[in-house]
This record gives C-alpha cells, structure tokens and sequence, in this order.
C-alpha cells in the first residue's frame, strides 16, 4: 500500500468517525416537546373504516361483557366521581381544572401517543373510560391480532400492539415519575426474565375469551387493581423481624438477610434488642408509588407477658412528602448505606432508633428524582434497631399499614403485613 | 504514518486534534462548581454549595457590570434555590439552551438569605433575563423576597409584582414592613402606614395604595421579543414546557407567561406557528390559550381568535371559546356562533357557555334551537339551558332543568352548576352545592326566583 493510499484510508476512517460522532452526539440538537418517543409511533390506520357509532363505554358491553364488568368498578370508571380527589384540599371538586385532564381524559392517541392527557368535556361520568386507551378518530385500538368476527364489529378494530406498552399508562400515572422508577427497575429490562410492565400486575391475565364468541381463552384484566386493593397490597412489600442478643453481629445478620456485603461504621452491637427490615419486595416501582398522597407506615407495640399491651408507637414512615412537609423530608439524602440515628419516646422510654437503607441489588446508584422521598424503590430494604428497654418478656408486634393519604388512622389503613418477636 | 510526508502527518494531527475538541464541549472550562463545569471563577463561587453563605452574598454584592452569561446563569439559580418551585431551568446544550429540573426544597426559610441577595443583584445588574424567574419569586414561601422580586420587576417594567406589596402589608411586621418600605419607594406616596398604628388605619393605608397602583404607569415598556437573547430564550422555553409531560411544570409556565404581557404573546404567537418550536404539540397549544387569556391585550386577543379558535384540535378550540366569551363582543362574536355547528361535542359546550357570557340576540336564537336536538348529553343540554336562562330567555323548561339539577343532581352536577351560578352573579347567593336542599331552602328559593326571571 502506498503512503498516499494509506493517508486516503486513515482519512476516509476519521471521516467515518466525525460522521459516527455527531450521530452519536446528535441529542443536544434534537428538538423534544412532549414525548419524544411518540414520534417513532405509526397510528392505527383509520383507512376503509365508517364512522364509529358507539357512543359510551355502556356501547362496548354487547360484545366485551366481561372487560366491561371488570372495568365497572375499577378505579379507572370511578376516577370522575370518586370523592377523594374531590376533596376541597385536593382538586376542590375539580374546580382545580388541571386535575380534569387524568380524571376524565380524552382519547389518549389522539391528543398524542405519550403526551400528556387533555379533559373530554362530556360523559365525564365515565372516568377512564374504553375510549381513553382505545380510540382513535373511527377506529379502537385492539393489543391483539383479530378474529374473523372483527370485519363486521360496529366497533371498526384495528390491531395496534402499542395500546398495551407503558407509553399508554404513562401520561397520568407518570406525572409523579412512576414510569422512571420502574424505567431503572430490574422489571424493565426487556431481555431478562424479571421483565414486567404495567399490565403484568395491574392487568393480570385473566381466564375467558374478552370478546363475545372469541376464540382465545385468556384476557387481560381490566380492574386495574393497585393501592386500592388489599390482596395487592399484601405483594408490594414485607416486614420481618429477627431478636438479637448481646453479642450478636447486626452486620452479619443484615448481610444474611441481603445476601450482599454491608460493613457499618460503627453503633451495630446491642445487648437485647430488634432489628427489623421493611422491604419493597413486590412493586416494580417505589413503594408508596409517587402519588404523593400516599404513605407507608411501620408501626410497633410492645405485648408484655404480665400486664396490657403499649400503645403503638410509629417507628418510620415511607413516603414522598408534600412539598410543605418538612418535618417528612428525607434524612437519608445523599447517605445511602449509612446508619442514622433518632430518639424516639416509647411508652415512657427514649429509645434509640437506628435505620440504614441498603439499596436494590439492581442499579443502585439510580437517579433519585425526589431527594426527599422516603420510598423504597424496587428491591431496596431499610433496616431498623434499637435496644428494647427493660420491659421485662413479652412480644413485639411489628406492622406495615398502606395508607391513602397520610394522616389517615391505622384503623382506616390497609396492613400490608406483621411480624413478631418473642424476648 | 510515513514521516516522509510532513505535510499529511500535519493534517491528520490538525484533524485529531479538532475531533478531541468535539469530543468535549468544556474542554476550555476550568472549573467544577456543584456539579457544573464553569470557566467564570465569580460564576464558581455563586454556585458553589460548600462555600459558607455569607461568602457567596459576598460576591454576589461585588458584582459589577457587565457580568457573563454564567454568572447570570447561576443567579438565576440562586434565586430560586430551596424554594418550593416546581422546576428550574438548567442551562444545557439543547436547541432550547435549557433543560427542566426538580427544585429542592428543605426548610422554608433555608438559603433565603441567597435568594434575595440574588434578586437585588439581578436588578442592580439590569439581567432582564430574569423577568420570568421574578415573576416566580413572587410565589416565593418568604414574604421578603417576594416584594425584593416585585420592586425588581417594578424596575423592568411590570406591573404584576405591585398587588404582592399591597398584600404584604397585611402580614406580619416584617412582611408589612418590607412591603411598606418599597411601596413607599416605588409610588413616592406615604399613605401614614405604620406597623403599630392599629388596625383601622392600616386598612385605610391600604386601600389607598391598593386604589394607587391602579393608576401607575409602568415605569418603562416591558422588553419585546428579538431585544434580548439570553431573555428570548428563557420565554421560548417557558413556552416549551405547556407541551411538557409534567403539568405541575406546565401550570408555573403557563402563569409565568400569562404574567409576562405582550412578550409572552410574540413567543407564543410564534411557537404556534413553528413546529420546531410545539406548533404540532396539542398540550402546547392547548395551555397557551389560557395563557394568552390570562395575557389579555389587544394581540393576545387577536392571536386566540385568529388563530386557536380554528386549531385542528377540539380541545384547543374549547379553550378558545371559553376565553373569547370574555372579550368584547365585537371581537369573538361570530366566531363564537360558528363553533356552535363545529363537529366536536366539547367546542359546542365550550361555545354554549362563551355565549352565555357574551350575550346577543342571535345567541338566544341559535341556543334555543340548539336545545332540541336529540342525542346529545346532558352536560350539553344544561349548557344550553344555563345560558339561555342567563341571557334571559323566558321558556320554563330552561329554568326548571336548572332546578332540578340544584335540588336532585349528582354532586358533580352540582358543583358545576356553582361555578356558572359564580360566573353569572359574582356568588352563589349563600347555596352551598354540598348541602341538602332541605338544610337551604331559602337560597334554593332565591335561585329558582331568579330562573324564573
């Protein structure tokens, strides 16, 4: 090869690198409003369809009787009259009208595959209603391939797999970053077998065809069960306590507990006490999920041998707080791994709390969008301990309640779990 | 490499070194500060979060002009440091020359101290930049820098942070005090307002600065769009965001620029008109009605009648229709009586309602023949009715659905028969949509009156 040969080819390389490299760093430049993704879609073709004549979500029952049962009652149907969201602090009967947009949203592809939702102005009744996820202009959207019977459905189905993808969900429910908590999840890596999206727990596969006189034998649920539903509820996370004894090291059980490496500074020996462990063991995203209104809360009560039982006293609190709770914000910023302390007062006592929070396994160095959030994400635990004081023998009784709004009672909370430990 | 050719070994070693330039777009910044590279060591330590605060107000009271880009940048960071913000702009290297970040907040009054030294600045410096920050800072959790933000506004030629003064007097004394003290020096007036005075007079005090600013002249025209970049380019992107997935961002842009006059309404105009810029976002466009609205002058006007009345979008000419219904009568008028043969249900309503508002005898017309169509909803048919009842047309029936929706309608019903019955009359005349008839049937009684006309 000769010298002038070679410097055309190295040249020709560093040309294809220049090329390579502004492909590469192309992003800064590109123009984003609202989901940038949803330029990638193609919408459902709308070609050789009449006129859609269905009118309401009643219109859909005919032919999708059980997905209309499921969807009667769901939260989703009640979104429009549910009295929560109404409550005057809240969206004030919906005269705080951004709240509308979520609460009885239009068509979602056609205010924009990804963007954020637009209010319909009538049948608000209807909430999140069939029309929401599956319409677009004279057609419904359908996840699956159709059957024969579709030719001649009044509802003019098109197959369009993209109305079962998260970008659907995401409009509403990632207006507090529950699509970027589960985006940096384990449950999101589309080749690994811990994959799970949205539909997996919150549409279930469900037994019958969907459709009158379908072939296929399961549908996908459309109850969309979540934080309003106990049997859920009981998945997204645990409490679990173990006694230790002096001369135990809190470092090896926690070690156990985790199957991964933990080495505290200091303050890890105790004489007789409890460490307990609060764990997001079944939620693909934080737990409380990032609606703010929601808190998780661990309680414990002593039950001596001889005697009445304590009154329960709050050990800590999961939650992303409003942004005028600051007696909520989160101690833990920015020192992960770090054992804090607090007093507490306990039934006469002060009791020495200690709490660490060992982060998921998966991507643990994730980007935290809320530094004074408490929640736990995805597979992350938070361990607590502390000294009992001298209350003689008895059980401590340690419970996990979900609450919808944060000061809400124990009684009016869902117990995701319990625990106890006999001294 | 042959070294026997010098010339092309200069020419690939020129190349490489052009490509590592590319490779790193700080190469010439020299400085770390929270997290950012800087090449302004004064930019450096504004934004330095380990250095001791009065450290920072230190060198933020020595600034002299000109100042960099950068040390404008990080007071304007400062500013809205620890507050309870919803988002806050970082400059970055996008088309927009900013993205959106969350504000961290922590104790209320945390880093106030920052925020306000930041502002005086910002207007001793003259950074117009700022106008739509301040107009954030209004918002602000600590009363002080709210009004140093007014006075800074003030000072750049708006209006909007003067009623902030007036109700800073009604707050405690260091509120009342700061509020006075720039008030005092903004309209030249003393109106006798002390903190100590007692009551009555501080009420009087008050309303007369309150009827005092009414009549103030800005102190110079607000700054239009093309006379500043660096201030272009944060209104652009204020715009941007109406189109943005987060709507708490949307709901701070959306008042920011209905609080911007006219400047706001050139960039929306424009964004409307550009796809580069949202023109094909319809959450953008959307939320810029309202904003436009909120704007209210003869070119925003202009701009939602000629332009969002007749976007391809329902929901953007929903929205028009409400906010023309506002306007003087020979602006939306006709527009108004068209969008009542539009092919979307919710324009219809939307128009229903505008007209109401506006009035016009055609409207009685076109409503009351619109009231007998079949298969519509009964959202549309109570818009209807209300505004018939409102322009008064003297049918029963009108009246009477009306009436039967305050004593036996669904709640949700209810609070939105309130809020016309708000709009209509100023109140609803004591009848609380949350109580049983049974409980008001005095208030009851005066509405069905007034139905009946």
């Amino acid at each position: 090869m000769n010298s002038n040969l070679r410097i055309v080819l190295v040249l020709s390389l560093l040309g294809i690198a220049v090329v390579a490299y502004n492909l590469v760093n192309q992003e800064p430049g590109k123009v984003s409003i609202g989901n940038p993704e949803s330029d990638k879609i193609i919408l459902p073709k709308t070609d050789g369809h009449g006129p859609l004549l269905l009118k309401s979500s009643a219109d859909c029952a005919p032919c999708h009787q059980e997905i209309y049962d499921e969807w009667k009652g769901s939260h989703h149907e009640f979104a429009w009259l549910n009295p929560e969201p109404r409550r005057k602090e809240l969206s004030n009967n919906f005269r705080n009208k951004d709240c509308i947009p979520c609460h009885a949203p239009r068509p979602l592809i056609e205010v924009g595959y990804g963007d954020r939702a637009l209010e319909r102005e009538t049948r608000r009744e209807d909430g999140v209603n069939c029309f929401t996820c599956h319409k677009f202009k004279n057609v419904m959207a359908a996840a699956n391939d159709l059957s024969p019977m579709a030719k001649t459905a009044p509802c003019n189905p098109v197959p369009w797999q993209p109305v079962s993808r998260v970008m659907l969900c995401s409009p509403c429910h990632d207006q507090h970053k529950v699509e970027q908590d589960w985006l940096r999840s384990k449950y999101s890596q589309v080749d690994s077998e811990d994959y799970k999206d949205c539909n997996d727990c919150h549409m279930p596969i469900t037994p019958g065809p969907g459709t009158k006189g379908g072939s296929r034998k399961t549908h996908r649920g459309h109850g969309f069960k979540g934080g309003h539903d106990a049997g859920i509820l009981k998945t997204a996370g645990i409490v679990r306590a173990v006694a230790v004894k002096e001369g135990d090291s809190l470092a090896d059980k926690i070690a156990t507990l985790t199957k991964r490496k933990w080495q505290p500074k200091s303050g890890t020996t105790l004489k007789r006490g409890v460490l307990i462990e609060v764990k997001n063991t079944g939620t693909g995203h934080n737990f409380p999920s990032d609606e703010r209104h929601r808190a998780v809360d661990l309680y414990a009560r002593f039950l001596p041998k001889n005697g009445k039982p304590q009154e329960a006293v709050r050990l800590a609190r999961f939650r992303n707080p409003y942004r005028n709770e600051f007696e909520n914000i989160n101690p833990f910023k920015d020192k992960p791994n770090t054992a804090l302390k607090n007093t507490i007062s306990w039934a006469g006592a002060d009791v020495e709390l200690t709490q660490v929070r060992i982060l998921p396994a998966f991507n643990p160095d994730r980007k935290v969008f809320y530094p004074e959030s408490t929640q736990l994400h995805a597979g992350e635990s938070r361990f607590l301990w502390f000294e009992l004081p001298d209350w003689g023998g008895g059980v401590l009784e340690l419970t996990l309640y979900y609450k919808l709004q944060p000061y809400l009672s124990n009684e009016e909370s869902t117990e995701v779990g319990r625990s106890h430990v006999s001294f | 490499m042959s070294p026997s050719n010098p010339r092309a070994v200069y020419f690939l070693m020129a190349l490489l070194l052009t490509l590592s330039g590319c490779g790193d777009k700080s190469a010439d910044s020299s400085l770390r500060s929270n997290g950012r590279l800087v090449s302004d060591p004064q930019a450096a330590l504004i934004w330095d979060e380990t250095a001791a605060s009065e450290e920072r107000i230190e060198r933020m009271e020595s600034l002299r002009p000109p100042v960099s880009r950068e040390v404008a940048e990080a007071l304007l960071y400062v500013m809205k440091d620890r507050t309870q913000q919803t988002f806050i702009m970082e400059p970055d290297d996008s088309v927009f020359g900013y993205r959106t970040v969350e504000g961290s907040f922590n104790q209320p009054y945390e880093r106030v101290d920052l925020r306000w030294t930041a502002i005086l600045a910002i207007e001793r410096l003259a950074l117009i930049q700022a106008l739509p920050d301040l107009i954030s800072a209004l918002f602000d959790e600590h009363e002080v820098v709210r009004h140093f933000a007014a006075r800074a506004l003030w000072r750049f030629g708006s209006k909007e942070g003067l009623p902030i003064l007036v109700a800073g007097l009604e707050g405690k004394a260091l509120s009342n005090e700061s509020a006075n003290r720039i008030l005092k020096e903004i309209t030249g007036k003393d109106f006798g307002f002390a903190t100590d005075i007692g009551w009555a007079r501080k009420s009087k005090a008050i309303e007369l600065y309150r009827d005092y600013i009414k009549t103030m002249k800005p102190l110079r025209p607000m700054p239009r769009m093309g006379e500043n970049a660096d201030l272009d380019r944060r209104v652009r992107y204020h715009v941007k965001i109406l189109g943005d997935h987060q709507f708490l961002h949307m709901e701070k842009a959306r008042r920011n620029l209905g609080m911007l006059g006219d400047l706001a309404t050139e960039h929306i105009a424009k964004a409307l008109g550009d796809k580069d810029l949202g023109a094909s976002n319809q959450q953008l466009r959307a939320y810029a009605v309202q904003a436009l609205a909120k704007i209210d002058t003869p070119k925003s006007r202009r701009v939602i009648v000629e332009v969002c009345a007749r976007d391809e979008a329902p929901p953007v000419r929903s929205r028009a229709a409400l906010a023309m219904g506002r306007m003087p009568r020979d602006l939306g008028y006709s527009v108004l009586m068209g969008m009542l043969k539009d092919s979307d249900e919710s324009v219809i309503i939307a128009a229903t309602r505008a007209l109401g508002a506006m009035g016009g005898k055609g409207a009685i017309k076109a409503l009351e023949a619109q009231y007998g169509e079949s298969g519509r909803s009964k959202r549309w048919r109570t818009m209807t009715a209300f505004s018939l009842v409102r322009l008064g047309s003297q049918d029963p029936q009108f009246g009477a659905l009306l009436a039967e929706i305050m004593t036996k309608g669904k709640p949700y019903e209810k609070a939105e028969l309130a809020d016309l019955l708000t709009e209509w009359k100023g109140s609803t005349l004591g009848w609380d949509e949350r109580v049983s008839p049974e409980e008001q049937p005095e208030a009851i009684a005066k509405w069905l009156a007034l139905f009946r006309h």
